[in-house]
């Protein structure tokens, strides 16, 4: 039996739908992307499997079980906020406790054996009685994330979990977010906008656009077979090339990856019209046949092309994905 | 270097030095020191009554102006009804009610011979009116009236600002309805309530015009310095004048060290809240006649001032409504000197003390801003005093410290110049805070001098703040009462002064039109300022 499932899921708010016909199961221990631009209805979705906003229509089952109906507070299910939500009058511990009062867990020893294991869970164990203002923005992230986990939650939610923390630090925590997550075999929904975090964090990853799901996927699966235009595009910035011009019938779109794109020999000819180094690689726009082509190469010593520069490529068979128009 | 020593001259001069004088003076009753009239004033039961009563009142205050503001701003922030917009307009009314005017209103509605208490006695069959507003009752029913609305302002405010994801957080970690309220909204709240707390409770403190009007003989501090005053136990006035400016402050002080404790603050980040439309039919019902009785109630009072000042003189006697209405209360006012003279006293002496406290408010903002260190706490501290202090204690300082200026007719605007410094150099300095540090760094880079950046740019941006402010301060001085009774001369008696003497004289009708000519201005001062710098409001209160 799935563990968590949506069916036929919509959500509108007055004339516009933000979600629309939701349909996923995710299975017990999975952990699940859900990718998309800003305004696509993931965080909306979301929320409609916290609870905290009532589908138009739709159900939502877990364990087999309809709570389409059953309000967040009866859902025990732990949600971590975008901005984390942390209660500014409350101490860390408290914060973390706070599942635990509601559910009334007695006695006091028992409270602090899981605030202590939660916080232990998440490597902040000396920072009990700290005031939330005092920590910053990763440690505040991992205390909402503890805060989620001590209630020993069916489902863990979590809201762009790594959108308020800056760059350097975001590659950080997102490798000890891994850690944490599997070490827990929780199953795990999260939202975001960002496809490096989706990809490396994710079993599966739904991608959804103005609120329609695309595609669902392994991130080889979406990364690699995508299904339609949008999701090829919005997945590494593939080129998506009408058929004839990899030598298809145009019934049909060439997904062509730019790092499978060869420079420098080949029976194609084109001209770099940008040229942008970034270090590791090399990022070229080439125009070839009255096209557009974005091409990434890995900089081994070479020359860097330049603006205005003719230069051959080939385009390997093994790096053409057909998709239907 | 001059801007400071003025700066300095007027704060030592005009807020420090009478309350200095004051307090000093209170332990020379003769002239050599003693401490004989305190003992005096906590030996005299009825002096001892007065202070319980002002402390009593006070609380008692508090308590039903969080019972009435706080609900309806959670009604008004959180649902929406028919009527919602109305209400919410509305609920400020008391605001533009000059004090002594809003008191006046309310025993002709609620008074032993009020319209709405005879109306209750015939509907309910009672053997005598009700309510009689008088005693301790009739303050605190005022009170809660006219200042429910520093709790209703204080917690719609800390509602805005606080972000609809604590709730939910609450709510995903299990809190039941009554759980999310207790142990996360109202906690969060609490520095809201703190705040409004004390503002209620010094308003309280200093309230005047109530117990003047309806004590019914109950003794209260702020009364009894005026009595004190005008028996010539000038000693006396001086140490109770203490006491009430000694407990004012203290509650101030231990409320802001409360304050203090619980640092932190509502980031105003996230979603507000969503307003839940009321649905089930049951509490539509209540909602609507609960917001048409509480519409009814807020407006209530303006309206009576209003049919009041058509009524003709002399012709409101036993029955149940006025029975003859006229203009000429109106035409009296404006084309018989004697009667217009209080109108032209009020805007003259609004307008000056209005003008330098602009002017001098602009000056201290200017040559403060850049100071730190105890030149800058002193000044603060100055600034903010003459709001700490009930009006009573400042015109009593002022009276006796600057006695040989007693009988001039400049004495009553400076004091309404004292008394709104801290109004208009809080608005003046929240002006400022808007006004981004970098914009002045780059008209300087753009090679502006520093008095060229002022003019051109900082000026500019500071003003329509600093004109809202002084609007502020404009209408609390036109509708002064509490100082205006003991400095005012014949030659220059506001508006507030007429109106109580038209009312001992028995002219309602006068009195009224007076009234509704006050809270004319008062409306119109406030779109004025609504329009040059949107919703106007006392910087002092959020």
């Amino acid at each position: 039996m799935p563990h968590l499932e949506l069916l036929h899921l919509t959500k509108s708010f007055g004339q516009t739908a933000a979600v629309r016909d939701f349909n996923i199961t995710v299975e017990r221990g999975e952990i699940l992307s859900i990718l998309g631009p800003s305004g696509c209805g993931k965080t909306t979705t979301l929320r409609m499997i916290a609870g905290l906003e009532t589908p138009t229509s739709g159900k939502i089952h877990f364990d087999g079980k309809d709570i389409t109906g059953l309000p967040a507070r009866s859902r025990n299910i732990g949600l971590v906020f975008q901005n984390y939500a942390l209660f500014p009058h409350l101490d860390v511990f408290e914060n973390v406790a706070f599942g635990l009062r509601t559910r009334r867990v007695k006695p006091e020893t028992a409270v602090e054996q899981r605030v202590r294991k939660a916080l232990a869970g998440v490597r902040m164990e000396s920072y009990e009685r700290r005031a939330v203002h005092q920590l910053s923005g990763g440690q505040q992230q991992r205390i909402a994330l503890a805060r989620a986990l001590a209630i020993e939650p069916d489902l863990l939610l979590l809201d762009e979990p790594l959108s308020n923390l800056d760059p350097a630090l975001r590659e950080d925590l997102r490798d000890q977010m891994r850690a944490i997550i599997r070490e827990l075999d929780m199953t795990t929904v999260f939202v975001t906008h960002d496809q490096q975090e989706a990809l490396s964090l994710a079993d599966r990853i739904a991608i959804m656009e103005s609120g329609v799901c695309r595609q669902i996927g392994s991130p080889d699966d979406v990364y690699s077979r995508p299904t339609d235009a949008f999701v090829a595009r919005f997945l590494g910035k593939a080129n998506v090339m009408p058929g004839e011009f990899v030598g298809l019938t145009n019934a049909d779109l060439a997904v062509i990856r730019p790092e499978n794109i060869r420079l420098g020999e080949g029976s194609r000819a084109g001209t770099v019209s940008k040229t942008a180094f970034e270090g590791a690689v090399v990022n070229y726009v080439v125009e070839a046949d009255g096209q557009q082509l974005n091409v990434r190469q890995f900089h081994r010593g070479g020359p860097i092309y330049r603006v205005g520069d003719t230069v051959r490529y080939e385009i390997p068979q093994e790096g053409i994905h057909r998709i239907a128009k | 270097m001059f801007i400071g020593i003025l700066v300095f001259a007027v704060l030592l001069i005009a807020v420090l030095y009478p309350n200095v004088f004051t307090f000093v003076g209170s332990f020379f009753p003769a002239g050599t020191f003693s401490l004989a009239t305190y003992v005096h004033f906590f030996e005299t039961p009825s002096a001892r009554e007065a202070l319980f009563n002002s402390l009593f009142i006070s609380t008692a205050t508090v308590i039903l102006s969080a019972a009435i503001g706080i609900p309806l701003a959670f009604l008004l922030h959180r649902y929406d009804f028919r009527g919602r917009r109305i209400l919410r307009a509305l609920a400020s009314a008391p605001v533009v009610l000059p004090p002594l005017v809003g008191v006046f209103s309310f025993v002709f509605l609620y008074g032993e011979s009020g319209i709405i208490s005879r109306s209750l006695q015939i509907a309910l069959g009672l053997d005598r009116p009700w309510p009689r507003l008088t005693g301790v009752p009739g303050i605190l029913f005022i009170h809660a009236y006219s200042m429910y609305v520093y709790f209703f302002m204080f917690t719609s405010a800390g509602l805005d600002r606080l972000d609809a994801a604590m709730e939910e957080a609450a709510e995903t970690l299990g809190a039941s309805t009554a759980g999310k309220l207790w142990r996360v909204t109202l906690p969060l709240l609490a520095p809201s309530f703190v705040g409004a707390s004390l503002v209620t409770f010094m308003s309280s403190m200093a309230s005047f015009s109530a117990p003047l009007i309806v004590s019914g003989g109950v003794r209260v501090l702020a009364l009894e310095i005026f009595n004190s005053k005008l028996n010539g136990d000038i000693p006396m006035a001086m140490v109770e004048t203490v006491i009430l400016a000694g407990s004012s402050l203290a509650v101030l002080i231990l409320l802001r060290w409360y304050e203090g404790r619980r640092k932190y603050s509502l980031t105003g980040k996230g979603v507000s809240v969503q307003r839940k439309p009321i649905r089930s039919g049951l509490a539509k019902v209540a909602a609507g006649l609960g917001g048409t009785v509480a519409v009814v109630f807020l407006i209530l009072p303006h309206l009576m001032v209003f049919v009041m000042s058509f009524v003709r003189e002399g012709t409101w006697t036993t029955q149940l409504i006025p029975p003859a209405y006229t203009t000429e209360n109106y035409i009296k006012l404006f084309s018989d000197p004697s009667f217009f003279e209080p109108i032209r006293n009020s805007l003259w002496m609004s307008v000056l003390a209005t003008g330098v406290n602009l002017a001098w408010g602009l000056m201290a903002t200017f040559w403060l801003r850049r100071r730190t260190g105890w030149v800058r706490r002193v000044a603060d501290i100055l600034i903010v005093l003459p709001w700490a202090l009930p009006g009573t204690v400042i015109a009593i300082a002022m009276v006796q410290s600057f006695s040989s200026f007693a009988g001039s007719v400049m004495l009553l605007p400076f004091l309404y110049f004292v008394r709104n410094i801290p109004i208009v150099v809080r608005a003046i300095d929240a002006s400022f805070q808007q006004v981004d540090p970098s914009i002045e760094e780059a008209a300087v880079s753009l090679g502006a001098t520093s008095a060229y950046t002022i003019r051109r740019v900082v000026l500019p941006l500071v003003m329509p703040g600093a004109i809202a402010g002084s609007l502020l301060a404009f209408i609390s001085a036109l509708g002064e009462f509490v100082s205006s009774i003991m400095v005012y001369v014949y030659s220059n008696r506001p508006i507030s002064i007429e109106i109580l003497s038209q009312l001992r004289q028995f002219n309602f009708g006068t009195a009224s039109a007076y009234g509704f000519l006050l809270i004319i201005l008062i409306a119109i001062t406030l779109l004025v300022g609504e329009r040059l710098h949107g919703p106007v409001r006392d910087p002092l209160v959020p």
